[in-house]
């Protein structure tokens, strides 16, 4: 989600001739894949400025791809949140992300959230009550996610508590809703100085019981290695996006 | 002593400031604290256990101006953690030694650290009770949790709770939980002999009170409330959900009432009702407590329970109180109770029981809408 709003922000930024963006371009990776940039015009939010740009775009793709193409592959899916996830976990468990808040965040950006909020709102739901779930189940019952939809039904809901109670709500709807099963990652809030070694104990049997329902799910063995490397990878594109940000911290050139 | 007399005792104790009835408390009992505790569910037994009266905080009602509180709270935030925020700002809790809050939603924990930034001098503890309901591992993480809370207050005045102290605190509050099933059966039975505000002003002062002195007036008013006069009438019997944290006025009890209905049953309270049946008390208190909490809570909006739908329990209270329908009374900006009302709703209406809606706030003082909108229920159940 912030990475959504992160390239939303870019495009939308006021271009100028000696701008960070119009020197990177080019600059990242390969120069002469850089794209053209009509300048004689506003910035659309549809035009895509630098190669980094145009791979979000395309990792984007292949994962709305990959997820419309889950069921008829047999690959497995998981719901799971934005925050505090353990997508990683979930990536070496065969299990194809999908995450809920994304979908709704791209419903809204494209201005498809407000027929979605009503019909969930005509189910039941509070015009009170979080916006986000109710454009996702609005999607559910307008047909926009489920079988042989390109957002299928996940075959698993991994809520990870660690961020809003909504979380907890929101996956026990999509979870009911879906008839996928529900998995309960309960993370405790950071309260005390130092986390408890309870705490740890607490959040590592359960991602071990997360590990042995996607094994059942996936029928496939879980690997560690293969945990590993997807940690390390995530581990650098944070490092990146972290090198990214404090970038703009400056000093820019007058 | 009369059921009216014990009323008038228990209207006494619930208009008095909360900090009032601590500090009286407190003299009494040299060395005595007391601690306040947020809904839903708190561990009122490991308090009991260290020689701490347990009192519930169960915000300001009608009966503060909110006057520094908005300031602290976006608009839409349910009027429960602001008005219990305010009795912090005016003085109503000056005398309560400690607080308890939880994680039953996102105001309720961030309440938590507003009122330890505000309120320095008093112990503020957060408890993060868990949403896991089928992991082996949540029991004996969550006895860590009582054991960690038991710790903050041992270091804080110097006091022990022990194992036996719990497990003897324990039969203590199984008592009480034990006289209120019984109340509310005595109601179910014979909802005539004792009106819901009444039953809710008896269940507020027992949540006042230390616990084998509520288990005495409740022994008396079980034994004295089958002779009282009473005519039963011709109502609607409904259930009312949703009304778990922020509490319901008495005005609108008493409509739902008068508009027709017999509350047969409801969530008010739900924390000091919290276990289906006794809690055990041999074997390790603190964990045969946690193992309570997971295995034999009653449903609600604040606990995630995998194991079954959220209409269940639902449906098991609305069959075992022989009721016709049920109202959902959920408080304004709400999120559990709002989101939990569809699951609820679907369920209900799965299993043919009639349903209708209608949201609250504590501070509400007219109550017309509310009454035409249930006497229009009553009487399209009635007389259909």
């Amino acid at each position: 989600m912030e990475e959504a709003t992160h390239m939303r922000n870019l495009s939308t930024r006021a271009e100028g001739p000696d701008s960070l963006r119009a020197r990177s371009v080019g600059g990242l990776g390969d120069p002469s894949r850089a794209p053209h940039v009509d300048r004689s015009s506003p910035v659309t939010e549809r035009q895509y400025q630098g190669i980094v740009h145009e791979r979000s775009r395309a990792l984007m793709s292949d994962w709305m791809g990959a997820l419309a193409r889950a069921e008829a592959e047999g690959v497995a899916t998981g719901a799971i949140m934005i925050s505090g996830n353990c997508v990683e976990l979930l990536r070496a468990c065969h299990v194809l992300p999908m995450f809920p808040e994304v979908t709704a965040l791209q419903n809204a950006i494209r201005h498809k959230s407000l027929p979605l909020i009503l019909k969930a709102e005509q189910a039941g739901y509070s015009s009170d009550n979080c916006a986000y779930v109710k454009a996702d189940v609005g999607l559910v019952l307008e047909g926009g996610m489920g079988p042989g939809k390109p957002i299928p039904f996940p075959s698993l809901v991994v809520c990870n508590y660690v961020g809003c109670n909504v979380y907890v709500k929101w996956f026990a709807h999509l979870a009911d809703i879906s008839g996928a099963p529900l998995f309960m990652l309960d993370v405790p809030f950071a309260r005390t100085e130092r986390i408890a070694d309870a705490d740890v104990r607490y959040v590592v049997a359960q991602l071990e019981e997360l590990i042995a329902l996607c094994e059942r799910i996936t029928g496939r063995r879980f690997d560690i290695d293969e945990l590993r490397e997807r940690l390390a990878l995530a581990a650098r594109a944070q490092e990146g996006y972290v090198r990214c940000k404090h970038l703009t911290n400056g000093p820019f050139p007058r | 002593m009369t059921p009216d007399a014990i009323l008038a005792r228990c209207r006494a104790l619930v208009a008095e400031p909360l900090g009032a009835i601590a500090t009286r408390w407190r003299d009494g009992h040299p060395g005595g604290r007391a601690v306040a505790v947020y809904p839903v569910w708190a561990p009122a037994e490991v308090l009991h256990a260290g020689g701490v009266l347990p009192l519930a905080l169960l915000g300001g009602g009608s009966s503060v101006e909110l006057t520094h509180a908005d300031a602290r709270f976006q608009s839409f935030v349910c009027s429960v953690a602001k008005s219990t925020l305010e009795l912090g700002f005016q003085g109503h809790v000056k005398g309560v030694d400690g607080f308890v809050f939880s994680n039953i939603c996102d105001v309720a924990r961030n309440l938590g650290s507003i009122y330890r930034r505000n309120f320095g001098d008093a112990v503020v503890e957060y408890l993060h009770l868990p949403q896991n309901s089928t992991s082996p591992a949540v029991v004996p993480y969550l006895a860590s949790e009582l054991r960690r809370l038991a710790a903050t207050f041992e270091a804080a005045w110097g006091l022990k709770v022990t194992e036996p102290a719990l497990e003897a605190s324990t039969a203590t509050y199984n008592a009480l939980r034990a006289r209120i099933r019984a109340l509310y059966a005595l109601r179910i039975a014979t909802p005539h002999r004792l009106t819901t505000p009444e039953l809710y002003t008896v269940l507020r002062a027992a949540t006042l009170a230390p616990p084998d002195e509520a288990v005495a007036m409740l022994d008396t008013l079980l034994a004295t409330l089958p002779e009282r006069e009473g005519r039963p009438r011709d109502r609607l019997r409904v259930v009312v959900e949703g009304a778990f944290c922020e509490q319901p006025p008495l005005g609108l009890l008493e409509v739902l009432e008068d508009a027709g209905c017999y509350i047969v049953e409801d969530d008010f309270l739900l924390g000091w009702r919290w276990f289906r049946d006794d809690v055990p008390t041999s074997g390790n208190a603190f964990l045969a407590l946690a193992a309570a909490y997971v295995n034999r809570a009653v449903a609600s909006s604040t606990r995630h329970e995998s194991r079954e739908h959220r209409a269940v329990g639902l449906i098991e209270k609305v069959r075992r109180a022989k009721a016709d329908a049920v109202v959902f009374t959920p408080a304004k900006f709400c999120e559990p109770a709002l989101f939990d009302y569809v699951l609820m709703k679907q369920g209900l209406e799965r299993a043919g029981i009639p349903h209708m809606i209608v949201e609250f706030e504590e501070k509400m003082w007219t109550f017309e809408r509310t009454r035409n909108e249930i006497e229009t229920f009553v009487e399209s159940m009635l007389f259909e």
